[in-house]
């Protein structure tokens, strides 16, 4: 019980430092990597037949450079995120920097960056992520590399241009 | 058959924790037993039993069931703990046989 709790609940992130670090993802599809391009990088400028079903809006703060984005947190809330793109190369890289601004300060997970290539393997195409957080706790960090956590989140978006363009 | 690799894939460092959980589990069951099984020390034995049986159990827990999939490891964490409690008490136990007249000094 008490390796559980140590486990599954937030008693550990009071004593434990938090850190920056980067979450590393792959996943696998039989599309091509222009198929699912839209899928995993999106703008203002994307079709919102290619978002998930959490994105209510995307609007350019500086187009071509910095937009919100405005998403479904937790089936209720809302959350607002702001992008700034550092990189686009259609089809192969993408590259952004977020921030929640309503966050309070310290707050673990609410500003960081994502980077992503998508690339041709074999008859379809690998989508390697990598997410980094200014901040994280040993929890996160240990949760989501014991259960690949962002590689299902990648498999779900995965799922849906499957789904999408079958 | 796509699914189930897909998951058993997500699931491969889950399966490698719960993997040594056990394994360590089975070791600390029997530290002190002298036997040997199939050439190999008693505890080694068990180690490799608790390994496969409860691993194969608990991969088949977060296979199929993915929404409680951390219950694996939580579950893999108790086995040692268990474990050295059962060690424990077998060797007190053992303390109390060998000595029956003075069973209630050891305990």
């Amino acid at each position: 019980m008490v390796a559980a709790s140590l486990y599954t609940g937030p008693l550990l992130d009071r004593f434990l430092p938090l850190r920056k670090h980067s979450f590393t993802s792959y996943t696998f599809s039989t599309l091509a990597p222009d198929q699912l391009w839209p899928f995993f990088s999106q703008t203002p400028d994307t079709d919102t037949a290619f978002w998930d079903e959490d994105t209510l809006s995307m609007d350019w703060i500086e187009k071509g450079k910095t937009f919100i984005v405005t998403a479904r947190m937790n089936d209720v809330g809302k959350i607002e995120e702001h992008h700034r793109l550092e990189s686009m190369l259609p089809g192969d890289h993408f590259k952004f920097d977020f921030a929640v601004p309503d966050a309070k300060p310290k707050t673990c997970g609410a500003r960081g960056k994502v980077e992503l290539w998508v690339e041709p393997h074999g008859t379809g195409s690998r989508v390697k992520q990598v997410r980094t957080y200014d901040c994280s706790t040993w929890r996160m960090m240990i949760y989501s590399w014991v259960d690949d956590h962002f590689g299902r989140v990648d498999d779900d978006t995965v799922r849906r241009a499957e789904t999408a363009t079958s | 058959m796509r699914w189930f690799l897909k998951r058993l894939y997500r699931d491969r460092r889950r399966l490698v924790v719960v993997l040594c959980l056990t394994f360590l589990g089975g070791v600390i069951a029997f530290p002190t037993t002298q036997a040997h099984m199939f050439g190999l020390p008693f505890f080694l034995v068990a180690g490799l039993a608790f390994m496969f049986g409860l691993t194969a159990f608990l991969a088949l827990l977060a296979i199929l069931f993915p929404t409680i999939r951390y219950s694996a490891e939580i579950a893999a964490m108790q086995i040692p703990f268990l474990a050295t409690i059962g060690a424990f008490g077998m060797q007190r136990g053992a303390m109390t046989v060998s000595q029956p007249g003075q069973s209630s000094r050891v305990w």
